[in-house]
């Protein structure tokens, strides 16, 4: 490499480098294109009681399997929980997957999930509006009076606990969402 | 009578005591040495369990098993038998379970491949009467009536029914024409039912299940085998891994079974036959592998511990099950 050759490389590399920088704000030289996040449900944790035979667990697996939108199942049996990765910008149907843990041979015992999602209103109810149709309605606790000052329609990522209302013994859609913990994007 | 038989009885009665104490010893040391984090078992292996899903509810259950009689009892107590007769029975059994009901009823066809012989006489002039085939075909069903679960332990209870149709051959000809005894028969002829119920408790690293079944014999030309009363325990215990943490892992159970049929005499155009139908209690060991989430091999021996046969009988010998369960559907 000549003298002329090597000083290019010291002009044009720096030049190279603003360029990149200024078209990613996250200025990391090198960082690969980003896409804003999409929405949906991004973890989905099922608490499984009675999870204490292994093999039994085949059936609850076959059956996770085959709820829409589920990429990926882990099931921790020491945990006594089945962690789903729905698809990407999906969600999953939470009533859908609990009857999958019944059918798979177990009981259901609560939900926690990860979901980034917009800020909506149902039947005047503060509510949490996802792909797929799905929308939860955000319990009134002091992380949901804290998430609703940013305004309806901003997108959120929050992390919660989701239950199936019971009124008179019959239950219905939406799940309602008790949040813990949320970011603003 | 001699004195000397009561005394062979105590003996007797004292040898199974000692089995049971060790056996009883053993397990609860294996029991101690493992954490109380270590939990969850499979399928007992000789007794019903009454989960009905997943290992019962599509699968197919296989296992070759030797059993023998040899050794004449009477009234309880050895004694020389003049034929020197041993039974002797190699079977495969195939069972092909299917969940027709999620997690409430499983319904299965149980189908025997038996190669059954009768040897007797004196060692220089041994005669065996053979025949070997499939034998009776069961169809039986599961169905789960109570399950109460809670973080990594669980308890359920099935009912359990069974209908066995005579399609295995019953009127097998010996040697001269004349037929086989019906002990020796591929099928009993008739068709049987079964009834009973079905307990598994699993908790922390302990699995129990039980069941009591009960099979109603019928007649088919003039012979009836006694109605049977199956009762039987088995405790489980998974070693390996000490802790399950993430499905599938590979699993190594152990288990403890005593399983009992207590069977009533058999009949003859409505007679009782003295020699036959009594109670017999054996105590097994077994081991299961998992290494597949939808594989399992297990072995069990299976030991008489206590016959008391009613009349004049050939005694039971220990038993040697191997087997595998695979979940295919």
């Amino acid at each position: 490499m000549n003298h002329l050759s090597l000083r290019r490389y010291l002009y044009v590399f720096p030049i190279m480098a603003l360029l990149l920088s200024l078209a990613h704000p996250s200025g990391a030289l090198g960082a690969l294109p980003t896409q804003r996040p999409e929405a949906g449900m991004l973890e989905v944790t099922v608490q499984v009681d009675g999870l204490s035979c292994p093999f039994c667990a085949y059936g609850l697996e076959k059956k996770l399997k085959k709820v829409e939108n589920v990429a990926d199942l882990s099931i921790q049996v020491d945990q006594g929980r089945a962690v789903l990765t729905p698809e990407v910008g999906t969600s999953l149907d939470l009533e859908e997957l609990e009857k999958a843990v019944r059918d798979g041979g177990f009981t259901p015992h609560g939900i926690t999930l990860i979901a980034r999602g917009r800020l909506t209103e149902f039947n005047g109810v503060p509510a949490l509006e996802l792909p797929n149709d799905t929308v939860l309605l955000l319990s009134d606790n002091a992380e949901t009076s804290a998430l609703l000052e940013s305004g309806s329609g901003a997108v959120v990522r929050v992390e919660g606990q989701a239950t199936l209302e019971s009124k008179d013994g019959h239950t219905g859609h939406p799940y309602t969402l008790s949040i813990s913990a949320f970011e603003i994007d | 009578m001699s004195l000397s038989v009561p005394r062979r009885g105590r003996a007797a009665r004292s040898r199974v005591t000692s089995r049971l104490i060790t056996a009883g010893a053993i397990l609860v040391a294996l029991l101690a040495a493992w954490p109380e984090t270590a939990h969850a078992q499979g399928p007992p292996i000789n007794t019903q369990n009454a989960f009905v899903t997943a290992l019962s509810g599509g699968a197919f259950r296989t296992f070759f098993l030797t059993f023998d009689r040899s050794g004449l009892r009477l009234d309880g107590e050895k004694v020389t038998d003049p034929l020197s007769r041993e039974v002797h029975v190699r079977g495969q059994m195939f069972v092909l379970p299917y969940e027709l009901v999620s997690n409430r009823l499983v319904v299965m066809g149980v189908v025997p491949y038996l190669d059954k012989s009768l040897e007797m006489g004196p060692a220089d002039n041994r005669q065996e009467l053979s025949v070997n085939g499939f034998g009776d075909l069961a169809l039986a069903a599961k169905l789960g009536i109570y399950q109460l679960d809670r973080p990594n332990r669980t308890t359920r209870v099935a009912l359990f029914g069974r209908l066995k149709l005579p399609t295995g051959d019953d009127d097998a000809p010996g040697p001269e024409g004349q037929l086989l005894p019906k002990s020796l028969q591929l099928g009993t002829g008739s068709v049987d039912y079964s009834a009973g119920v079905i307990l598994t408790h699993s908790v922390g690293p302990v699995g129990l299940s039980g069941d009591l079944i009960y099979d109603i014999n019928t007649v088919d030309d003039g012979f009836a085998f006694g109605d049977v009363l199956h009762y039987d325990i088995a405790l489980g215990y998974r070693i390996l891994p000490r802790v399950y943490r993430m499905y599938p892992a590979k699993q190594i159970n152990l288990y403890l079974e005593a399983n009992g049929t207590w069977s009533q005499r058999s009949t003859l155009e409505g007679t009782s036959l003295i020699d036959s139908g009594g109670n017999v209690l054996r105590l097994s060991p077994g081991v299961q592998f998992i290494p597949l989430a939808n594989l399992l091999v297990e072995v069990t021996y299976q030991v008489p511990v206590w016959q008391g046969l009613n009349g004049a009988q050939l005694e039971f010998d220990p038993t040697f099950k191997v087997g595998l369960r695979w979940l295919i559907f």
